[in-house]
């Protein structure tokens, strides 16, 4: 089976910091992966030069097969990787509607059919009661949810998660996992998850990749990445134990 | 920067179960706009003479500021450069019917100083956005646009008079079965009018469309909106280039209509004027763009004659507490009104 | 020879000159991220402030000293009263101190009338430099603009003012917590800033005509010369984009009429811009 995803041996130098070497990873069609790694690792570098924010000094990234290297931020989302932001970034003035009918504009649906897929992709991440209030009054956890609303309603074919549990309760975290899970089960689309909060990891029950330093230094299913010696000693010993 | 999305009102959402007050809205917005363009129709019923000769004029600026509602109040970039595309327009139109040129007609002229305002719009703007200047950096160039502008009228005396600026005759349109003669005030003012309402109904539909959302949704957060897949410096390059475009129309209008062109209306302190009656008249709302050109030109000209340098002082000062303290200007604020008269009947 | 030194010298004058009445606009933008657009008219303050003292018959230096100061107070009141609400909100200073500008220069126009004025010239005659001829004012005034660099150079790299004060562009929550105060800071540069504008203003007085709207051109050139000169380097960036915006005129100016030459270099300065959104000295990211 050919990788929905196919990202060769990319590279980043910023200055004197070498960001990212040689970062290879496959997805297959609507999959989970997660990234993880401690802080400086390169993980959102990497997120970067998927999503086109950053372009790579070397390697390839392949979407189903079409070199998307190069491509500006606008053009790999329109091609249906779409990105979720670390920080917050939604538009904070506009209600939760108005919201998701950006992110829905960009399929071409107008008027009845919009605002149908706009109640559907509301309703898939727990917004449905609230399509009318300002998205800047929706508590912490529920914007977050908004933005991988947006990413949904872009119709993403891969979802680029960069930390969506940040600053998240126990429980959000926890539904939060559910709420990808079920996306990805549902809607049959792939995610690349960044994640420092483990528990999410595990629920999540994907494949991960761990980096360190820029580098991939294990990759597989987490339980056995938590057997691995090496990611042990520089990871999961400080955090997880 | 700001709170609302086109027409509707986001505070008002935050008080009142939200789509309903929504739609109310919108309709709160047309309703005052019928208001003010019956009003403008029925102005040559009631009043004759001057009035009629001038409010013309008026309705000019008020496209003018329209063209400028649509890049600041929808997409955020405010730009001192308005007056550039206005001139640009009036020079088109002035050249297209003096005999310099062979007399190529009043349309020539209107299509000529659209599409190369639209032309230069694209292309300056293009050229920043896809580099990502933007905000005050835009703001800088416009204001070159403007100063440019301005240079360039006084200097190339050949073609647009210099300082001595150009006359421009009063054309006749011709259309289909019918021949419009501006140099009737009567038919002039029923001209500028319903080319007036066109361009306002014309800019609301834009507003209302993907594009006009997706333009707000620049303005709240671009960067967002770009990596949900929209070409941002795309959508800005248009919207600029029809702002260009709208901005030109009406100075091709008022070149034939006022008589006379002269230099200092591409210039820095024109299109500041541009950006204070937009401000004072409601950023957010096309109809606030109108009313501020409309409503401020004619008290100017009111009061220039009586306390000149009073009145202007008082114009700063008006745009001073509009920017620090009513953001909506006056017909922003004007709707905000309605909702809670409303709750109190 | 002669005359390349001529326009050598003309060119390094004007850059100072330019240079000179940039330094405020440079100051707010720089330290404060405040863009002035009243900066053209305390200029213009400065110049008629000037201009009425020296009708009174007192002597050019103490005319263009109390322009500073009067036009630093109008700075501080202005602050006091109103940017200092808006400091995180740089667009909505632009239109502020923009509306500033409306005011203000109406206010010259009710105070003083709209008639031109000039300022006797303080220091005549000139002085010759290899054959290449140079007014001995505008020689003062350039050495002037250089010992004002200077001292700002000195202020910043230093003095413990300096040291304070790049902490706090750097990074301006740490600076605080480290003790510096941000809003009396932000208060006394931009009160200096204003008071740089009005003492330009002074300076400037008896090489231009004095007139309501004679900072417009000047606010557009500085907002150009900090620009292409970068943000990040208040002295080396001011002085750089003076260089090329003065310089680049001058060199048109052989070859096209003056205005004509300024929109020349207009155009070049927003290509620049397009290409080093940081300013030419400026690092990459913007």
């Amino acid at each position: 089976m050919t990788a929905m995803l196919e990202v060769r041996g990319i590279s980043k130098r910023f200055g004197g910091v070498q960001a990212n070497t040689d970062v290879g990873l496959a997805l297959p069609e609507s999959a989970i992966r997660c990234v993880i790694g401690p802080n400086g690792a390169g993980k959102s570098t990497l997120v970067s030069m998927l999503s086109g924010h950053v372009r790579p000094d070397r390697g390839t990234i392949r979407l189903r097969g079409k070199d998307i290297t190069s491509w500006p931020a606008h053009r790999v989302a329109s091609a249906g990787m779409v990105r979720k932001f670390q920080r917050p970034s939604f538009y904070p003035d506009l209600t939760v509607r108005q919201n998701l009918e950006i992110a829905v504009l960009g399929s071409g649906l107008r008027r009845r059919a919009l605002a149908v897929r706009v109640q559907e992709v509301a309703e898939s991440v727990r917004l449905g009661d609230a399509l009318d209030d300002p998205a800047a009054h929706l508590p912490h956890g529920r914007t977050q949810w908004l933005e991988i609303g947006l990413v949904i309603g872009r119709r993403a074919q891969i979802m680029l998660l960069d930390e969506p549990t940040a600053g998240m309760t126990p429980g959000e975290t926890m539904m939060t996992a559910g709420l990808v899970r079920e996306l990805v089960d549902t809607q049959g689309v792939a995610a690349i998850v960044v994640e420092h909060d483990m528990g999410f990891v595990r629920a999540l029950e994907a494949e991960v990749t761990v980096l360190h330093l820029g580098r991939v230094i294990a990759e597989g299913p987490m339980s056995d990445i938590e057997q691995n010696a090496q990611v042990r000693a520089v990871y999961l010993g400080e955090e997880v134990a | 920067m700001s709170d609302d999305l086109g027409g509707t009102r986001i505070e008002s959402v935050r008080r009142h179960p939200a789509a309903a007050a929504a739609r109310r809205w919108a309709s709160g917005e047309n309703i005052a706009a019928s208001v003010v363009f019956v009003a403008l129709f029925y102005v040559p019923y009631v009043f004759a003479g001057y009035p009629v000769f001038v409010l013309p004029q008026y309705m000019l600026f008020g496209i003018l500021a329209m063209s400028l509602c649509l890049l600041w109040g929808l997409g955020g970039m405010v730009s001192f450069g308005q007056a550039a595309f206005f001139i640009v327009g009036a020079y088109s139109m002035g050249i297209a019917v003096h005999d310099i040129a062979g007399a190529l007609g009043p349309w020539a002229g209107i299509g000529l100083g659209v599409a190369i305002a639209a032309a230069a719009a694209a292309a300056v703007g293009y050229f920043l956005f896809s580099a990502r200047v933007r905000d005050s950096y835009f703001v800088l160039v416009t204001l070159a646009i403007s100063t440019i502008a301005q240079v360039v009228a006084n200097t190339a005396s050949g073609v647009t008079g210099g300082f001595n600026g150009m006359f421009v005759p009063k054309v006749a349109l011709d259309l289909p079965g019918l021949a419009l003669s501006l140099q009737s005030d009567l038919t002039a003012y029923y001209v500028v009018f319903l080319l007036t309402l066109v361009t306002y109904v014309g800019l609301r539909t834009l507003q209302r469309s993907a594009f006009g959302k997706i333009l707000v949704s620049i303005r709240e957060n671009e960067e967002r909106t770009e990596s949900l897949g929209y070409n941002t410096a795309l959508r800005k390059t248009i919207a600029f280039a029809i702002s260009g475009g709208v901005a030109a129309l009406a100075g091709a209008f008022y070149a034939t209509d006022a008589g006379f062109v002269s230099p200092d209306l591409g210039g820095v302190l024109f299109s500041t004027n541009v950006v204070v009656w937009v401000a004072i008249g409601g950023r957010q709302y096309f109809l606030g763009a109108i009313v501020g050109a409309i409503g401020i030109s004619a008290l100017s000209n009111q009061l220039n004659a009586w306390i000149p340098t009073y009145w202007q002082l008082l114009l700063g000062l008006l745009f001073f507490v509009v920017i620090a303290f009513f953001r909506r200007g006056l017909v922003g604020t004007l709707l905000a009104i309605r909702p809670s008269m409303r709750r109190a009947q | 020879m002669t005359q390349v030194l001529s326009v050598a010298l003309d060119a390094i004058s004007s850059s100072l000159v330019l240079a000179l009445v940039a330094l405020g606009l440079a100051v707010v933008f720089g330290l404060v991220r405040v863009i002035n657009m009243g900066h053209g008219a305390m200029l213009a303050l400065g110049a008629y402030i000037t201009w009425t003292l020296v009708q009174h018959g007192l002597p050019f230096v103490v005319c263009v000293i109390a322009s500073a100061l009067l036009v630093g107070v109008f700075g501080l009141v202005f602050e006091i009263v109103l940017i200092r609400h808006f400091y995180d909100k740089q667009f909505e200073t632009l239109l502020i101190t923009w509306a500033f500008y409306l005011v203000a220069t109406q206010l010259i126009k009710v105070f003083w009338g709209t008639d031109l004025h000039s300022v006797a010239n303080p220091i005549r005659g000139t002085i010759s430099i290899g054959g290449a001829v140079i007014g001995r004012y505008v020689a003062v005034v350039s050495l002037v603009s250089i010992l004002l660099f200077a001292a700002a150079a000195w202020v910043m790299y230093r003095t413990n003012v300096g040291i304070r004060v790049r902490a706090m562009i750097q990074n301006r929550e740490m600076a605080m917590m480290l003790g510096v105060r941000a809003s009396a800071m932000y208060r006394a540069i931009f009160t200096l800033g204003a008071m740089l504008a009005g003492l330009a203003g002074g300076l400037i007085s008896p090489m231009f005509s004095v007139e309501p709207d004679m900072g417009t051109l000047w606010l557009v050139r500085s907002f150009f010369v900090v620009t292409v000169g970068g943000l990040g380097s208040l002295v080396g960036g001011t002085l750089a984009g003076s260089a090329l915006m003065g310089g680049a005129t001058t060199l048109v100016s052989l070859v096209a009429q003056q205005v004509f030459a300024q929109t020349v270099v207009f155009a070049l300065a927003v290509i620049a811009l397009r290409f080093r959104p940081a300013g030419i000295l400026g690092k990459k990211a913007a």
